[in-house]
């Protein structure tokens, strides 16, 4: 287990240095320099210039440039961002917290939805009732998410005014709030966005739960349970389930890119303030520093992520548990 | 399976004869004011858009865009990938090391964050750009799944007899393991349209796409984004075909990979 | 192995069921079809017989002949594609099986009919501790408390032969070796002293050591608790060792139906004699 836990460890961080040598070479492919924009910005000198070209080692070989990268990267050192006018890495500190809380909450109202979907499928398999839901599921991943974003946007918050439309937290009362009064406004302001990217994670986790839920419906140990008297209920949800849990957080950890993408459309949609917005502000703001940031960090969460799955999977499954 | 391909049919009938059936020229602004924003009728069966345009004749057009853009994404993303996972697969070795982790790194990070950076680099993007963008992030997937049927072609007994009979390995490649490659490539294009046509119009409509006054499905829709309860015709129309065609692909998809891959097993 | 001409030894008042026993089980032309894509498969085509309780019966047959699929039909555990034919009648115990719904027979599978598979490692789920599922019968079946269900689940084990059963039954089945799996599923199988236990194949996956400990744990239960037991089994071997009555099964029907010492003997039907012939020796054929 320790040898796997290590092994994991090692192939996640092989994989970010690997991003980030592919963000280097995007920096570099790109026309100009990645500071030539920030010289619009009056603020900024000629001489602030050279100091920045000068710390990211522009001035320098290749190899030597690709090396300073990798040490400001690693000391958290992201640039400037001049459409912002603040440090990189202090943009990064505000809005990823918020992209996390977002997915955080997408993910685990998704997965429990559609664990719960796809067991049901799999038990009722073959009612009608499963199959439309199947087919529901099959429709609503066919809605791309930002549409999906601008229906809830369109329906309940416009039409019902049910939840705010916008926002993090209520931008007039917000600071006047006691502690639990904010939690609340930022849950009230949470909820379209996460149950947005929550409705698309849930139709895709029931799809592949109920395969796996079906796949292991035939098994023999599902057979013995059956003739030891259990009924339906039991077979399924006792013995089957505990063995499609194993593959489904594996499968969790492969929907997180995609998830990250269907942030970026709904932070966008709905002005939550987290990375994807960000990131959309600063390509439309040429803010380069930013934009690579902003796929940095993207990188990392997700290869952070699926190596978290990995792990997880592999300690839910008692066979492979023995070593170590 | 079959309403789904004559669904397909209908769409790209339609993107052909675009300029046939439009009713509209879809750039058209006649500057009256009473024109803006029309609900649907009679005349406007799409109703109209702030720019007094005719949102059926744009959603026609905007067919042969997102439509084409996707399909010839996807077979550049469907080449690129078969030709690197292929060699990947065969010359095995650290070729395939190398291609692979290439692979993970590019595959870890979220495509619309990709596609994101690329198009801060580059600037605003012409149609053709877009494609190019499309099918250069595309082929990540399609080579791993290429490496893997790769591999287990090379192992196959007709393989194996033909290059014991001395065939150069190229030959060997191109005569046994490639047909092999056909029906699993067909299934990936097919599903792999599917992730695009949504993934463009994203694009479009987050204004990083097409660019306006050409039609996407995306940039319709992005006209009313600030209000989509208001006008909600020029969300939905677009929208429609959007999950129209999306649907069709994925069931299309969907049925031929049951046909190539219990091809060996019964399905009793 | 077991060479069924040397063995004809049974001692009878231990082995042969005593026929004067009241019939436990009774299967009238049993019809199992199974339907797919490629069309209907008739896999048991009216068969009839009937087991008198504690009597060991043996159903032999070759690979496909459609042991298998009575055995789920009694069980009522068939796949989803088997039907079976409306003309069919079980009684068991009295009760007409294929009247009952489902709540019914899921009452009795455990507690009064029971059954044996034939491959442990694949009849065990991977991820429950053997205990657990041993003590899942008796739970299924109005015990209340999970700690006595376990301590019996641990005195069963105990009982089918696991050493250090306490210890064991907190192991996953992986962890245990194939004969100890076979005997985790006869723990299961005998929990609540059934009137009746198929075993299908019970130790064709085994080893032949093996073989010959369960066959004789088999019997040595079997005497203890007088249940009847209906044996699905290619293996002649078997058939000598345990059983008093064997049935042989031939595409889907039965074509002799005797006490074993006659089959062995003086078969009536020329199918079996050829089974019997097919039966590998060491000494030289008659």
């Amino acid at each position: 287990m320790r040898r796997f836990l290590l092994a994991r460890g090692a192939q996640a961080l092989a994989v970010i240095a690997l991003v980030a040598t592919l963000a280097f070479t995007l920096v570099h492919l790109a026309p100009g320099d990645p500071f030539a924009a920030s010289l619009d910005d009056p603020t900024n000198t000629a001489a602030l210039h050279a100091q920045q070209m000068h710390r990211w080692g522009y001035d320098q070989p290749l190899p030597v440039q690709y090396l300073k990268w990798l040490g400001n990267l690693a000391r958290g050192e992201f640039g400037w961002s001049h459409s912002r006018n603040r440090r990189v890495a202090d943009v990064l500190l505000e809005t990823v917290p918020r992209t996390f809380l977002l997915m955080g909450a997408a993910l685990v109202a998704g997965v429990l939805a559609g664990l719960a979907l796809g067991t049901w499928q799999a038990a009722r398999r073959g009612t009608p009732a499963e199959r439309a839901s199947g087919t529901l599921a099959t429709a609503v991943l066919s809605v791309p998410e930002f549409l999906v974003a601008l229906a809830a946007l369109a329906l309940p918050a416009a039409r019902w005014h049910l939840f705010p439309v916008s926002g993090i937290a209520d931008p007039a009362m917000h600071d006047s709030m006691s502690a639990i009064g904010r939690a609340w406004d930022v849950t009230r302001h949470l909820v379209l966005p996460a149950g947005t990217l929550a409705l698309l994670t849930a139709a895709g986790v029931s799809r592949y739960h109920r395969s796996a839920m079906l796949a292991m419906l035939p098994e023999e140990f599902v057979r013995t349970a059956r003739a030891k008297g259990a009924g339906e209920y039991t077979a399924v949800v006792r013995h089957a389930l505990r063995n499609a849990l194993g593959p489904l957080i594996t499968i969790v950890g492969l929907l997180l890119p995609t998830l990250f993408g269907g942030a970026v459309f709904v932070e966008t949609i709905f002005s939550w303030p987290g990375v994807g917005r960000m990131m959309v502000e600063a390509v439309g703001g040429n803010d380069y520093p930013l934009v690579l940031a902003g796929v940095l960090v993207g990188s990392v969460l997700v290869v952070l992520g699926s190596a978290l799955a990995d792990v997880l999977s592999a300690l839910a499954d008692p066979r492979l548990r023995i070593e170590a | 399976m079959k309403f789904a391909a004559a669904v397909l049919v209908l769409f790209v009938v339609v993107a052909v004869a675009a300029p046939a059936i439009a009713p509209h020229d879809p750039r058209a602004t006649p500057q009256s004011e009473t024109q803006k924003n029309l609900p649907p009728s009679g005349a406007h069966p799409f109703g109209t858009d702030q720019y007094s345009r005719d949102v059926l004749s744009r959603v026609i057009y905007g067919a042969r865009v997102s439509l084409g853009v996707a399909v010839v994404a996807v077979m550049l993303a469907l080449t690129l990938g078969a030709a690197i996972g292929a060699v990947a697969g065969y010359a095995g070795g650290w070729t395939d090391i190398i291609c692979m982790r290439v692979v993970d790194a590019m595959l870890s990070v979220p495509r619309v964050l990709l596609l994101l950076v690329l198009v801060a680099s580059t600037g605003p993007l012409t149609v053709g750009g877009i494609i190019v963008l499309l099918g250069c992030t595309g082929w990540p997937g399609t080579s791993r799944l290429v490496r893997g049927e790769v591999r287990l072609l090379k192992e196959r007994d007709y393989v194996l007899a033909s290059r014991a009979t001395g065939t150069p390995e190229w030959r060997v490649f191109v005569l046994h393991v490639l047909p092999g490659l056909v029906p699993q490539l067909l299934v990936t294009g097919t599903l792999a349209l599917a992730t695009v046509i949504p993934l463009e119009a994203g694009l479009s409509f987050l204004g990083l796409g097409v660019q306006p006054p050409t039609a996407s499905w995306g940039n319709i829709i992005s006209d009313a984004a600030g209000r989509p309860g208001d006008t909600w015709w020029v969300v939905l129309f677009p929208g429609l075909a959007i999950v129209c065609t999306v649907l069709a692909v994925n069931t299309i998809g969907e049925r031929l990979r049951e046909r190539i891959d219990p091809r060996g097993r019964s399905r009793a | 192995m077991h060479d069924p001409e040397s063995r004809c030894f049974h001692d009878p008042s231990a082995e042969a069921g005593d026929v004067t026993a009241p019939v436990l089980l009774d299967v009238r032309d049993l019809v199992v079809t199974y339907v797919s894509d490629a069309g209907a498969v008739r896999a048991v085509d009216g068969v009839s017989f009937a087991v008198h309780a504690g009597e060991t019966v043996a159903l032999v047959g070759e690979s496909g002949c459609g042991k298998t699929s009575v055995a789920f039909a009694l069980m009522r555990v068939m796949a989803p594609g088997a039907r079976i034919g409306a003309g069919s009648r079980i009684t068991f115990d009295g009760a007409d099986l294929l009247a009952l719904d489902e709540r019914a027979m899921c009452d009795l599978r455990g507690r009064k009919i029971s059954m044996i598979f034939q491959e442990p490692a694949s009849a065990l789920n991977p991820v429950m501790k053997v205990g657990a599922q041993v003590a899942e019968v008796a739970l299924l079946h109005g015990e209340r408390s999970k700690r006595a269900a376990w301590d019996r689940a641990v005195a069963m084990l105990d009982r089918t032969g696991i050493a250090d059963a306490a210890r064991r039954a907190h192991q996953y089945p992986h962890e245990l070796s194939g004969g100890m799996r076979q005997r985790v599923l006869i723990a299961m199988a005998l929990m609540m002293r059934p009137a009746l236990v198929i075993a299908d194949e019970p130790t064709s996956a085994l080893d032949v050591t093996v073989q010959a400990q369960i066959l004789d744990l088999l019997r040595d239960l079997q005497r203890e608790t007088g249940m009847a037991v209906l044996f699905i089994t290619h293996d002649f071997g078997v058939v000598a060792e345990l059983c008093s009555r064997a049935m042989v099964m031939r595409a889907g029907r039965i074509v002799e139906d005797a006490p074993v010492d006659r089959i062995f003997h003086a078969p009536a039907d020329p199918y079996t004699a050829e089974l019997l012939r097919a039966v590998p020796r060491l000494t030289a054929d008659r």
